[in-house]
């Protein structure tokens, strides 16, 4: 039994419909509809967030100390955002105006932790191939892959302080990297 | 010439070397966690990327699966596109599996099983906190319809395998796939096994 899915009639015979489904390597199910006419000139763009999953209404009726760890579950790329805004949250709940030092230096060094793992997720393995070959190649990613690869060994090998070994300096240096690919952003412009 | 090498029969060639395997992916009504968690296995991608490539996957622009060997599902069925894309997967891989909890029987979506999904849609869009003035319930045709329940992969369509874990481990998903890949019925032990 197969079926086909709905799409919205066309305002015009003389428009055409393009579609970009689903959007790709952004958390969240999306797609983007545009509309052209002959002369390729946009006569609309709309963008569909396409899921729905209720979570502001289950969520209600549990135990208020689970909500922090349900809320994860909206976004696989940012849970630690979703875990300290349901916190704040029960803060609010719980009457605690005010929270201790200690747990805000806490809840501050797990966002600072997610924003780092964030810009090296988004860089090696979401922008990248974009960065480097325009649309339509998986070969970016692959090519970031090696390359930061590369640079790992050869890390291992280096003289680094030992505060920054590891993890640190490898995420320091995806920076830079970054930095460097940002130079071929504008390339594809010219072809 | 210098380019010459390029035609060394000598040398062990493409054609010594087996056909790459195919992998394709998708999240339905997942949160991305399971894809996140593959990618946890970090430069282990390399030595995978040389025995597979990737078709359809949220980290191509490959739009469509095409005939593939291995499909990764995460996430639940909660409205009719799911669905849809479940079956094309179905029907262009020869392996099928329910990557996480939310494949395997439903997930977190799936707490929504007991309400009725006409209150959930008025309480989210219309009666509940901080709506903006006139908010109405979606309802363009480019949306896909929501489904009464989320099901779980294995209620639409046939499924091979199972890897629990919200989400699994990427040590978990690396032992599953180096098994498959080298023709094994994959077996996880104590510790790569879990279900939270
Ligand atoms: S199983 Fe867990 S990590 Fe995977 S998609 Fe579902 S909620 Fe996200």
């Amino acid at each position: 039994m197969n079926f086909e899915l709905e799409t919205a009639s066309l305002p015009s015979e003389n428009l055409r419909r393009v579609a970009i489904d689903p959007v790709s390597r952004v958390e969240g199910h999306g797609k983007v509809t545009i509309l052209l006419d002959e002369d390729n000139k946009v006569h609309q763009v709309r963008l569909h967030i396409v899921e729905f999953r209720g979570f502001e209404r289950f969520i209600q009726g549990r135990p208020y100390w689970e909500v922090p760890v349900m809320v994860q579950r909206l976004c696989g790329i940012c849970p630690v955002s979703h875990h300290l805004a349901a916190s704040k949250a029960l803060d609010l709940i719980v009457g605690a105006s005010k929270v201790t030092p200690t747990a805000d230096k806490m809840r501050r060094l797990m966002h600072y932790g997610q924003i780092l793992q964030s810009h090296a997720l988004h860089f090696f393995h979401l922008s990248s191939p974009d960065l480097l070959f325009g649309f339509g190649s998986s070969l970016g990613f692959t090519l970031a892959l090696v390359l930061f690869a590369g640079i790992r060994e050869r890390l291992d090998g280096a003289d680094v302080p030992l505060a920054f070994k590891g993890t640190a300096i490898a995420m320091i240096t995806a920076g830079f990297m970054s930095l460097a690919f940002m130079g071929f952003a504008g390339l594809d412009r010219f072809q | 010439m210098a380019h010459e090498y390029l035609n060394d029969t000598t040398s062990p060639s493409a054609a010594a070397t087996p056909r790459k395997l195919k992998v394709a992916t998708v999240s339905l009504a997942g949160c991305f966690g399971c894809h996140m968690s593959f990618l946890d296995i970090d430069e282990r991608l390399l030595p995978l990327l040389e025995l597979v490539e990737f078709d359809r996957s949220p980290l191509t622009d490959i739009k469509h699966c095409g005939p593939c060997d291995i499909g990764l599902i995460e996430g639940g069925v909660c409205n009719a596109e799911n669905v849809h894309v479940l079956r094309e997967f179905r029907a262009n891989c020869k392996v099928l599996i329910a990557l996480g909890a939310c494949a395997v029987n439903g997930g977190l979506p799936a707490q929504r099983n007991h309400l009725a999904l006409a209150d959930i849609l008025q309480m989210v869009y219309r009666t509940g906190h901080g709506l903006a003035e006139g908010s109405s319930i979606p309802d363009d045709p480019e949306l896909p319809l929501p489904l009464n329940q989320v099901h779980p992969v294995h209620e639409v369509v046939k499924i091979d395998y199972f890897l629990p874990g919200c989400p699994p481990s990427g040590d978990a998903i690396w032992a599953f796939l180096t098994q498959l890949i080298e023709g094994k019925a994959p077996s996880l032990g104590h510790g790569l096994l879990h279900y939270d």
